[in-house]
């Protein structure tokens, strides 16, 4: 008797359990009706009792209880966001001193040639970073951890994210959460507002793309500072193109969505830039530092034909760039990228993602730190929103004066982001998969000719050979 | 008892302690040779993105290579790094050894000292310093630019000089060619010389007529193992020119890299494999033919 009372407890517990996650409950049944129900169940709710107590249990999890353990976390990123990451799991190590962290930093580049490998040997850290165009990817290799069974448990508590933002974390090949947003951004041109104020010009937000030519025009007669282009091998200023021209990718499951014609005026700008002199051409490009924010030329460099006035980057790395900035003793300025119908091409974007990958030995503990990563204040006070404002609107709200304090930067980003949000449409789908190989082998390629002034291909060239290979790699992928 | 005797007898045995002491060989041959190669030779005939499992797709890697604008590309770039950076490093090494040849107090340190920048020289902080010291605004402009006040900031990284930065980088690295130079000089018999003072050879004759001709054998080897690593050259490819501008410093490993380790994308592991052996037939050809060219001009006492 005893044994049936508790088995009817656990059924009905279960029941709701089941009932919760269904979205949906089913009508109460008639009281007999459920008495003959928990009846049929109790065998195998006994025989489930266990499995039900221990996903209880997920809930609170305790990372105390997890003994001894070192948590593997990997991500990409500078100098700033490392030691800002590294604070705030020293910080988790204070509250729980028997989890310790393996923390892994690369830049971009190193970054994914790392993880791969690591991804072939199945020794992926515990947590890594992911990219908005490339979690698919990993997805369909069955690397990251569904974290949709430990969000219904409640170990994961994306309640104060906006849905649309936890939308951008889920799969499109089953539905499920595998990565959740590490903080929101926006394209953003971070520019050096001391030289601009020195010169006398105005740069004005939702700039179009002949108003961002007469500025680094003047610019570059007056001082000499130049324009360095995005990265050679980035897809980003060819999407914010083509979205400024109606389109709202540039990447679809069968090829590339715009046409020759306008990637020929794509390519003209650049060549004209280079022509004029203001845009950095190729050479120039290789004797510069590209890939880390304190050589940036931005920040960087003693002589005017060096410089750069502006950055093509995300609003989240504005704060390690104004960090740099303030070495050189320049003040920067945060805008829109240039573009003809900016309000149709800017968009907010999640900046990154935290994924826990299948190769985690304790997927518990890692699901507590992710919470802890997305929930905390205090966590999210000493990451500083390097990684964009945090996806939590309350944490978002609740660290605003304390990191405001710590970094000038952060008002101007967060009134940048406002000022995105209602200038912007969506963002695009996560790219497929095969878009990463069209930027190393033919955006790339393509982008190198076009700012090569002793090049013969004309911009039609380039125009035509962009549209055919991409979609060859895409047909054949 | 018995048994441990028996165990004892076993590893007395001289071809059992041999084998005993050659494991550790034997171990890292077999793991970090024998089988990624026979793994790699598969891997050349599939379509693997090191995520998910390889598919065998017969020759098309090695046929898709052929087209490949890039690879042509890379190939030029290794070819032209290997033949003229291996003989200017050997004649570089081959100059200095002579001169540290004679034996003076300091010569043992200045020995030490040009051997230095071999032991240093593949580092990953030799690269960073070399792109440094090179760039627009870096150390040989400025010296340049009080040697000749007219020139400043001139581009090293340009299309055309690029490479050049990374042969004089490898020029620099002769340490280890200078030692076995050294060695070789050291063996040179000493009558010979006297004997061809006695015949009224100078300095010069005595070089070209006794010291040169008994180096030929070393100068072969130096060149053989030297051209194998100009081909194998990585570090300053990917550190100090990534490969720019427009792939005019893509050496070949480099090239692999990218496609085993793209910065974004899927890996073409398979690609990259089949690219690998393409390599190994190259390096085993060219080596092959200086092999071939021995009997031509090594002298052979």
């Amino acid at each position: 008797m005893k044994k049936k009372v508790i088995a009817v407890v656990l059924a009905s517990a279960m029941a709701m359990t089941l009932a919760a996650c269904g979205g949906s409950a089913p009508a109460p049944a008639a009281e007999e009706k459920a008495e003959e129900q928990v009846e049929a169940v109790a065998e195998q709710a006994q025989e489930q009792a266990a499995e039900v107590a221990e996903a209880a249990a997920a809930g609170p999890y305790d990372p105390a209880s997890a003994g001894e353990v070192k948590v593997g976390f990997g991500w990409w990123g500078n100098q700033v966001r490392d030691e800002v990451t590294i604070a705030a799991l020293d910080h988790f190590t204070e509250m729980y001193p028997n989890v310790t962290f393996n923390p892994n930093a690369q830049a971009w580049n190193d970054y994914w040639a790392q993880m791969t490998s690591f991804s072939s040997s199945d020794t992926l850290p515990d947590l890594m970073q992911q990219d908005y165009a490339y979690f698919e990817q990993w997805v369909e290799a069955g690397d990251l951890l569904d974290l949709t069974p430990y969000v219904e448990s409640g170990a994961l508590d994306l309640s104060k994210l906006p849905q649309s933002i936890i939308d951008t974390g889920v799969s499109a090949s089953d539905g499920h959460i595998y990565a959740v947003c590490a903080g929101m951004n926006a394209p953003g041109l971070s520019y050096n507002k001391t030289l601009t104020d020195e010169l006398g010009i105005e740069v004005p937000d939702n700039m179009t793309w002949d108003q961002f030519v007469d500025i680094s025009r003047e610019i570059y007669e007056k001082s000499g500072v130049g324009v360095l282009w995005h990265n050679m091998n980035s897809e980003n200023p060819i999407t914010y193109f083509a979205r400024g021209k109606g389109h709202e990718a540039l990447f679809e499951a069968d090829g590339v969505t715009v046409t020759p014609e306008e990637m020929t005026e794509y390519y003209t700008r650049l060549k004209t830039g280079v022509e004029e002199g203001w845009l950095f051409s190729t050479e120039k490009c290789a004797s510069v530092d590209m890939a880390t924010i304190p050589q940036s030329p931005l920040v960087f460099g003693s002589d005017p034909s060096v410089r750069s006035w502006c950055a093509f980057n995300f609003s989240n790395q504005y704060l390690a760039f104004s960090n740099a900035a303030e070495a050189d003793g320049i003040e920067l300025g945060i805008t829109s990228w240039p573009e003809d119908n900016p309000t149709q091409a800017n968009y907010l974007k999640p900046s990154q993602f935290f994924s826990i990958t299948t190769d985690t030995q304790n997927p518990d503990l890692a699901v507590a730190v992710l919470n802890y990563l997305i929930n905390d204040v205090e966590a999210n006070t000493l990451l500083r929103a390097e990684r964009g404002i945090p996806a939590n609107t309350e944490v978002a709200a609740a660290i605003a004066d304390e990191v405001s304090k710590v970094d000038a930067s952060y008002p101007i980003i967060v009134n940048y982001l406002d000022f995105v949000g209602e200038n912007s449409a969506p963002i695009f789908p996560p790219l497929p998969g095969y878009a990463g190989t069209v930027n190393t082998d033919v955006i790339q390629h393509l982008t190198e000719e076009a700012l090569d002034p002793a090049s013969s291909e004309t911009a039609e060239d380039l125009a035509a050979a962009f549209v055919d290979e991409a979609n060859q790699i895409a047909s054949s992928y | 008892m018995n048994n441990k005797k028996s165990l004892r007898q076993a590893l007395g045995e001289e071809h059992v302690a041999g084998y005993i002491f050659s494991l550790p060989f034997i171990f890292g041959f077999l793991m970090f040779m024998l089988i990624p190669m026979v793994m790699s030779l598969y891997f050349s005939f599939c379509k693997y993105d090191i995520q998910n499992p390889a598919a065998f797709i017969g020759f098309k890697n090695y046929i898709d290579i052929f087209h490949d604008k890039s690879f042509w590309k890379a190939l030029r770039v290794t070819v032209y790094y290997a033949f003229v950076g291996t003989p200017l490093k050997v004649i570089f090494a081959l100059i200095v050894a002579l001169i540290l040849a004679r034996d003076t107090k300091l010569t043992g340190f200045y020995r030490a000292a040009y051997y230095l920048p071999s032991i240093i020289g593949g580092s990953v902080a030799v690269a960073i310093l070399w792109r440094r010291m090179f760039e627009p605004t870096g150390t040989i402009n400025a010296l340049l630019s009080i040697l000749f006040p007219g020139m400043t900031n001139f581009n090293w990284f340009s299309e055309k000089s690029a490479i050049w930065v990374l042969i004089v980088l490898t020029v620099w690295q002769f340490g280890s060619s200078m030692l076995i130079f050294l060695s070789a000089l050291k063996q040179i018999n000493r009558e010979l010389y006297e004997a061809a003072m006695v015949d009224g050879a100078n300095k010069w004759k005595q070089f070209w007529k006794v010291t040169l001709p008994l180096l030929t054998p070393t100068v072969f080897f130096n060149l053989v193992q030297q051209t194998i690593n100009s081909f194998l050259a990585f570090t300053q490819s990917k550190l100090i020119t990534d490969g720019q501008p427009k792939d005019s410093t893509l050496f070949y490993t480099l090239y692999v890299y990218r496609k085993a380790f793209p910065s974004m994308g899927k890996s073409q592991m398979g690609y990259a494999s089949a690219l690998a052996w393409i390599m190994l037939v190259i390096i085993s050809t060219v080596t092959a033919l200086l092999f071939w060219s021995r009997s031509k001009w090594v002298y052979e006492e």
